[in-house]
């Protein structure tokens, strides 16, 4: 759930209040960034899916019925069109077409070095639970997968990350 | 986790690029003129209606005389033709049948240009269905400096004479065309109007747009260099280009029957059965979505949608249907299948059309 006044700024951004949508877009930067680097691990992907995912936003705002979940749904779109560039770009899982990291790559090298220990399935989930307070029930949502599905994930993630912490 | 909480509490750092893209995206919001309103407040009313209907009538008269000696070739403009890719032949055959109209060929052209402070605006091409209205404005008399890019102050409509009435509200979404000019060098401002509810037609109605202050919108405000007020009472067609189709045909892991598909060349709509609908989950009514179409030479034009509602018909919840705008026009004849969208990330399934 999120605060009156965040529900105040949905509300005024549904009414093509574009300050109000700025002003509303950039609460989640940060939350939006966790997530399309836990997704595409890449600076520059991650920067065209938030680029995507705040038109998108402006776009099928008036769409969204209930203000309370303006975050989950700007999460749903977010991670919609990150995967829709996974699917558009599968040469980033080719070894011979991979490019050389670019300077933007060194951003937050440790939050990236920890996820890419860890499973690409196992960390939106954790991203969103551990760092962005998600509950199960909505991850499960978020990802179309059931909430047994998100423990289990939640609980292969965790491992996979400690023992990269072990070994470091 | 607490030994790795840090790396989930850790205030994380957006780079440049991060944030040369948002604001890019911010920024472009900033440029776009929409507004979803019945209009209240318009300052100077030009009520050229009358007159223009009459003269469209002898225009009328006068274009069909000629074409029994000679065809017209239609041309939409480079605004629409950006909008919609509409190919040649769809241009010819929907301004034939009257779905689109192309102004500069009405004989009475000159008396739908409004000027106001040494600016000219005009219809450019209307073209309508049920559901949607594609409108392109040529703007002259306005010369953007160089790599300006130009924007209206605000752009309002509504449908009817009322502007207060109930059944005036109209949606609107409105930008210039890329900032270029035609083949006459002249702006082009694109607008995609789309009824409020799925029981509005736009067919045979008024649209009345305002368009107000013209000027610089390189920052995040107009930078008026034209005040002036350019407003213009429209008669869409009352053509329809539609064509209705009885399906009946489940959609696969939904829990709904399509039972009827009505297809025009710019948009759609479909309704459906259901049993139990599905749960509310947040925002998501669970009802399927057409997200593209297949076509009968195998070609799929996926992410074809955009805009438009779905919702159910009744408090029982036992009907529900979509209706939706295409990004561009669509050959009906030649849709074999539509492309339907059951949940986020999974692929459409399709239905066939059947005729």
């Amino acid at each position: 759930m999120q605060s009156s006044e965040t529900r105040i700024l949905v509300k005024r951004a549904q009414r093509h209040d574009k300050d109000a949508f700025t002003e509303l877009m950039q609460l989640y930067m940060k939350d939006m960034y966790r997530t399309a680097i836990a997704i595409l691990m890449n600076e520059e992907d991650a920067a065209d899916a938030m680029q995507d995912t705040i038109l998108a936003c402006w776009e099928k705002l008036h769409t969204l019925k209930n203000t309370a979940y303006f975050k989950t749904w700007m999460t749903r779109i977010l991670i919609n069109c990150c995967y829709d560039m996974l699917r558009a770009h599968p040469a980033h899982e080719d070894v011979e077409l991979y490019e050389e990291p670019s300077v933007w790559d060194e951003y937050n090298l440790e939050l990236k070095e920890a996820y890419a220990a860890v499973d690409e399935r196992y960390r939106v989930p954790m991203e969103l639970y551990y760092s962005q307070g998600f509950r199960i029930r909505e991850i499960a949502e978020l990802l179309s997968i059931s909430q047994n599905t998100v423990k289990t994930w939640l609980s292969r993630g965790r491992k996979q990350l400690q023992k990269y912490y072990r070994d470091c | 986790m607490s030994g790795n909480r840090d790396l989930f509490s850790e205030n994380v750092e957006l780079s440049e690029l991060v944030l040369e893209k948002t604001n890019r995206a911010f920024e472009q919001i900033r440029k776009e003129d929409r507004i979803f309103m019945k209009q209240t407040g318009v300052r100077r009313k030009k009520w050229f209606q009358t007159q223009a209907a009459a003269a469209a009538c002898v225009g009328l008269l006068a274009v069909s005389g000629v074409s029994a000696f000679a065809a017209i070739h239609h041309y939409w403009g480079s605004g629409m033709d950006g909008m919609l890719q509409a190919s040649d032949s769809e241009q010819q055959s929907l301004t034939e049948d009257g779905v689109a109209k192309v102004y500069r060929e009405d004989a009475s052209y000159a008396s739908y240009r409004v000027s106001d402070q040494g600016v000219t605006i005009a219809p450019e091409t209307v073209i309508v269905d049920e559901h949607f209205a594609y409108l392109t404005f040529a703007i002259s008399g306005y010369s953007p400096a160089e790599g300006e890019e130009t924007g209206f102050e605000s752009v309002s409509a509504y449908l009817g004479d009322d502007p207060q009435a109930e059944d005036a509200w109209v949606n609107v979404v409105g930008t210039m065309y890329d900032g270029e000019t035609d083949r006459d060098g002249e702006l082009v401002y694109m607008i995609e109007a789309q009824a409020a509810d799925d029981q509005t037609s736009l067919l045979g109605k008024t649209l009345n747009v305002s368009f107000q202050g013209l000027g610089s919108a390189a920052q995040a405000r107009i930078d008026n260099a034209v005040d002036g007020s350019w407003e213009f009472a429209l008669p869409l067609s009352n053509v329809s280009a539609a064509e209705d189709i009885a399906v009946a045909q489940d959609v696969a892991d939904s829990g709904f029957t399509m039972t009827s598909v009505r297809i025009s060349p710019i948009s759609i709509r479909v309704d459906y059965e259901v049993d139990e609908a599905p749960q509310l989950h947040e925002d998501e009514l669970g009802i399927p979505e057409v997200t593209g179409v297949l076509l009968k030479d195998g070609t799929k034009i996926t992410d074809l949608t955009g805009g438009g509602s779905v919702g159910y018909t009744d408090d029982a919840k036992t009907g529900a249907y979509q209706f939706t705008g295409f990004g561009q026009v669509i050959a009906v004849d030649e849709v074999a299948a539509l492309l339907v969208s059951v949940a986020p990330q999974t692929q459409p399934v399709e239905i066939a059309l059947d005729r």
